[in-house]
């Protein structure tokens, strides 16, 4: 039996992981980028079950509202990342703290 | 300059005016009230939140709640506003949406002999009426961010790689001699 507390526990082992890999993971900027989409995806597994428990649609709403600013903010991300990898040729968060053009 | 008559007067003009607007506002009241059964002739779909009247049951976890005619949902523990509340109430069709009872949506559909299952209808009826604006930001947003990411990955303008005529007749004996590829 699948109750709402199931849900939870999902949504709360992924938002940790992303948490986790955002503050542990201090290398790699894709990982962070993953990291990040990881977080929003435990907030929609929330939204989505709270709706379902609650019998509101407005959780499966905002849940789509929150894919989109996923969407656009990997998109953005990336574009970033290619950007910056073609100026510096590498990716590491080291080399990020310099901010000059 | 402030005598009783004139204030007499005012005071009677103040009344009037808020009788006449107590009349405008019941006059208001009643036109929504008929627009709404119109539309919900015509639709089936769509009440706003204060003029429902229909009283409808969805059941949630494991437990049946009750839906007044506010939309608020009945219940001992916890009283929300639903938003599905009016879709539900409205339409001919009642689904219900379950959580915990195996495969919810379709022991739904079964119960009340439903084609399927409805709720993804219902959630897009909800996105283009209620949650229209939002939507259309969302849809800006993401444009906005396609056109940034084309923008930022878009190739660098190409400099002049051909040799300029002036430059070479002006060259003298103290002219610097650079590498070919420092000019680009």
């Amino acid at each position: 039996m699948i109750g709402l507390s199931h849900y939870l526990a999902v949504a709360a082992i992924l938002f940790t992981i992303g948490v986790l890999g955002i503050f542990l993971n201090r290398r790699n900027v894709i990982l962070m980028l993953m990291a990040i989409e990881l977080i929003l995806l435990a907030v929609n597994i929330n939204l989505v079950a709270f709706s379902a428990y609650l019998g509101d649609l407005t959780g499966q709403v905002l849940a789509m509202f929150v894919l989109t600013v996923a969407a656009a903010e990997a998109a953005i991300g990336l574009a970033i990342l290619v950007i910056f990898f073609r100026r510096r040729g590498s990716i590491a968060v080291d080399d990020v703290n310099r901010m000059r053009g | 300059m402030f005598t009783a008559s004139r204030i007499s007067s005012i005071a009677i003009s103040i009344r009037m005016t808020l009788r006449r607007f107590k009349k405008i506002r019941a006059l208001r009241g009643e036109q929504d009230r008929r627009n709404c059964e119109v539309m919900a002739e015509a639709d089936h779909s769509f009440i706003p939140h204060r003029l429902r009247r229909v009283r409808c049951t969805a059941s949630l976890g494991r437990r049946r709640t009750c839906f007044d005619a506010l939309g608020v949902r009945v219940s001992p523990r916890r009283r929300c506003v639903s938003t599905i509340a009016p879709i539900i109430a409205t339409s001919r069709i009642r689904p219900a949406i379950s959580m915990g009872r195996g495969s919810g949506c379709r022991a739904a559909a079964e119960r009340d002999d439903l084609p399927g299952c409805e709720l993804a209808g219902m959630c897009g009826r909800l996105i283009y009426s209620r949650y229209l604006f939002p939507f259309e930001i969302a849809g800006l947003i993401l444009l906005v961010a396609m056109i940034g990411a084309i923008v930022l990955n878009a190739p660098p303008p190409r400099r002049h790689a051909y040799a300029r005529a002036s430059k070479q007749v002006r060259r003298g004996p103290g002219t610097q001699c650079i590498s070919p590829g420092e000019g680009r």
